[in-house]
């Protein structure tokens, strides 16, 4: 059967009845590991993808990283991890990152990853693999830095402002999400989920 | 980049649900004023399969209603917004999506979760005044002083509005104007400027205030307030509630001083103290302290044909207040910034919003030739000691920002024109300067006819300083050009090219070029009919000591304002 695109033209949900269900999530069963060499912990068998906010199970995010090997989300399955969704140009993001590998580094011994996820460049447009060498030389970064030129992780933005923070638990339930998002509070946040 | 709102002054305070005793206590007034727009929003996004379809594009309508009742002393007042979505769903394949959710889950609504339509009842308030006393139940606007301390005004340029949803008295004893206000924040849920999505709850922030001014002490106007915060991390009225009792997260305490013709001058000065819990953290670090000062101070004199305007400020930790209340898009405080609004920048507004500032303005305006001929001149120095947040100099820098401008007016010609440099010297020699050239023009002509012309002109060049992760330079250009015929019907062409990469919108005449058209039509003095064709592009506008970023539009639009 041919693919078909019908237009809702008129679509006011308080006055008419609900003619139709929206599809939920595939509960996925059969997860593919990526290769690369960042920890890999398999998620549980039917975990479904919900969305970014509180409480929701985050989808797993799948992005290249500075060696250009693919990185999964879930992969951090059992770990806290912050998600840093940032760009090369703004300054709250680059004031963050200044702290990124220290904080990274102080508590990964407990089980904990520091992932950027970089969605522009200095241009303001999708990251090539020379601007995430550059933010990764820049604060010497050891951490996972992704690269997300096509903004697969979008809904995770609020308002368009960057860096958005995510705090997500060990089971890849977004725990929280940081705002303002400093050192400190991020910090705090880490400390608090460990 | 954290999209924050800047301060430059006390807020504008226009208010529509203004409800105040009419002169006449027999007589009762009903006024209704209605803003409807309609705007068909274009959008690039494509299906992978069919691609050639614009799925995405969709239609919002938003509509605005207030109503004022008065008679007597007694007022009512009331805003009702509303929104719908429309071409928002599409079915492919037999399955039905939905482009974007309006509602964001969990907020209350009059609709199921899911619907494409959302009505909320903004704001009401309720009124009695008398010539000593106004008592205000429901949603009010609040400043103190020039607005350290608290500033909570509706701003209708940039569509912020937040109230405070309690209780506002003022008493009007003799020499004596007393203020209180208590309540909890009340943040505008529908915007006529920006698209409308994932519309969510109130954080009801506790706010409360006390204010007591005393005039006529001679020249001398004094004033002295306080102001708790309590700032809340969920939605609803029980957290805000609750937080009541668990102490405030930010207590302020401030005095003015107003000397009206001493020595020819008229002066003002304002001292606030910020007071910060545990619970707030500093941009600035955890060794900062939990003290922050203002200091403002101004004055202005008119020797001759002249007018001279001096303005000092020394901030520190004072914009900590709204940190906590940037993801929401307003401020509680806002403080006289001495910027000049129009050019202000993804740069410059790290020194707008900075927490260890100080500096001064001196502005001249020069009656040449009186009501005629006004040329202008203003100079702003400022030094930024705060490295953080929205700073991308790593080291304090020194802002220098020259301003020449010229008023004219002769006969039905008036031209209004300014030219300035900021200039961001970072110390030592590696930070280099970030240099910022603009200039803007609005020139009216009389053509034939009844016709008149206008010309509108904005320019700019911008050249970073020196930064690791180096940005590049950039150039933007903005013009309107009018048609007027008498005061009903204007047509307007612009014309907008930016090669700034951080302008979050893409031009419809190529990547970097914007073009629209608009018609404007006064059917009768109190309604206003727009329709507007083409895009415009994202970016930064400041009104009224307030700045917020609009994103860019591609489409067309169809507004309707009217009283009745």
């Amino acid at each position: 059967m041919p693919r078909r695109v019908l237009f809702a033209l008129l679509s006011a949900g308080g006055c008419v009845p609900q003619l139709y269900t929206t599809v939920p999530p595939e509960p996925v069963n059969d997860w593919d590991a990526p290769v690369n060499s960042w920890t890999l912990s398999e998620p549980p068998p039917g975990l479904a993808p919900e969305g970014y906010e509180v409480g929701q199970v985050v989808p797993d995010l799948r992005l290249p990283d500075q060696f250009g090997e693919e990185v999964a989300l879930w992969q951090f399955y059992g770990s806290v991890v912050l998600i840093d969704i940032a760009t090369l140009w703004c300054a709250p993001c680059q004031a963050l990152a200044e702290d990124a590998e220290e904080t990274w580094e102080d508590y990964r011994d407990q089980g904990f990853v520091y992932l950027t996820v970089m969605q522009e460049n200095l241009e303001g447009d999708p990251p090539e693999p020379e601007d995430i060498e550059l933010w990764v030389e820049n604060y010497a970064l050891t951490s996972p830095v992704l690269a997300d030129g096509d903004k697969v992780a979008w809904d995770a933005i609020k308002n368009n402002a960057y860096p958005a923070v995510l705090l997500i638990g060990r089971d890849l339930v977004v725990a929280e999400r940081i705002d303002p998002p400093t050192a400190e509070t991020v910090r705090e946040a880490i400390e608090g989920a460990l | 980049m954290l999209v924050v709102l800047l301060g430059s002054g006390v807020a504008s305070a226009e208010d529509p649900v203004q409800a105040s005793a009419a002169d006449d206590p027999t007589t009762t007034s009903v006024v209704f004023n209605d803003d409807l727009d309609l705007r068909y929003w274009r959008v690039d996004e494509r299906l992978p399969d069919p691609a050639d379809l614009p799925v995405f594009n969709y239609v919002e309508q938003v509509n605005r209603l207030n109503a004022t009742v008065v008679s007597g002393r007694w007022g009512l007042a009331m805003q009702l917004d509303e929104v719908a979505l429309l071409a928002n769903r599409y079915v492919l394949d037999g399955v039905l999506y939905v482009e974007r959710d309006l509602v964001a889950a969990g907020t209350p609504s009059l609709f199921p979760p899911g619907s494409d339509v959302y009505v909320n009842l903004e704001k009401i308030r309720g009124s009695f005044e008398t010539k000593i006393a106004t008592v205000q139940l429901g949603d009010t606007y609040v400043a103190f002083g020039r607005g350290l301390a608290l500033n909570l005004n509706r701003n209708v340029d940039i569509d912020i509005d937040t109230s405070v949803q309690g209780t506002k008295v003022v008493l009007r004893p003799g020499a004596w104007d007393l203020s209180l206000v208590a309540g909890q924040a009340n943040r505008q849920q529908v915007s006529q400027d920006i698209p409308n999505d994932e519309i969510y709850g109130d954080l009801r922030h506790a706010i409360a205030g006390l204010r007591a001014e005393r005039f006529g002490l001679g020249p001398a106007h004094v004033g002295a307030h306080g102001v708790f915060y309590n700032f809340v991390d969920e939605p609803g009225w029980g957290p805000g509630i609750e937080g009541i009792g668990t102490g405030p997260d930010v207590v302020t305490g401030g005095v003015t001083t107003e000397l009206v013709g001493v020595g020819g001058v008229d002066w003002f000065a304002e001292g606030d103290v910020f007071g910060y819990g545990p619970d707030q953290p500093s941009p600035l670090g955890p060794e900062a302290p939990d003290l922050g000062y203002g200091l403002y101070a101004s004055a202005a004199a008119y020797p001759g044909a002249f007018v001279v305007l001096v303005e000092g400020k020394r901030y520190f930790q004072t914009e900590r207040v709204n940190a906590t209340l940037t993801p929401e898009l307003y401020e509680v405080a806002v403080a006289p910034t001495l910027e000049y609004e129009r050019v202000i920048t993804e740069d410059s507004s790290a020194a707008v919003n900075s927490n260890d500032i100080t500096g001064g303005r001196v502005q001249v305006d020069w009656a040449a030739v009186p009501g005629e001929l006004v040329p202008n001149a203003t100079v702003a120095v400022f030094r930024d000691d705060d490295l953080t947040v929205l700073h991308f100099n790593d080291v304090p820098e020194t802002i220098v920002h020259p301003i020449v401008g010229i008023e004219w007016i002769a006969a039905e010609t008036s031209l209004l024109a300014n030219v300035g440099y900021r200039w961001d010297l970072r110390d030592g020699t590696a930070g280099g300067a970030d240099r910022h050239l603009h200039g803007d023009l609005l020139l009216h002509v009389p053509l034939p006819g009844a016709l008149m012309g206008a010309v509108s002109l904005y320019g700019e060049w911008f050249r970073w300083g020196n930064n690791p992760l180096q940005q590049s330079d950039y150039y933007e250009v903005e013009t309107g050009w009018t048609l007027l015929y008498g005061s009903r019907l204007a047509l307007t062409a612009y014309a907008d090219q930016t090669t700034n990469p951080l302008v979050n919108s893409t031009g419809n005449i190529d990547e970097q070029t914007y073009a629209a058209i608009e018609l404007q039509v006064k059917p009768a003095p109190d309604w206003t009919v727009k329709a507007f064709y083409g895009a415009y592009k994202a970016g930064i506008r400041c009104s009224g000591g307030q700045c917020r970023r609009l994103p860019g539009f591609d489409g067309a639009r169809l507004s309707v304002v009217g009283g009745f």
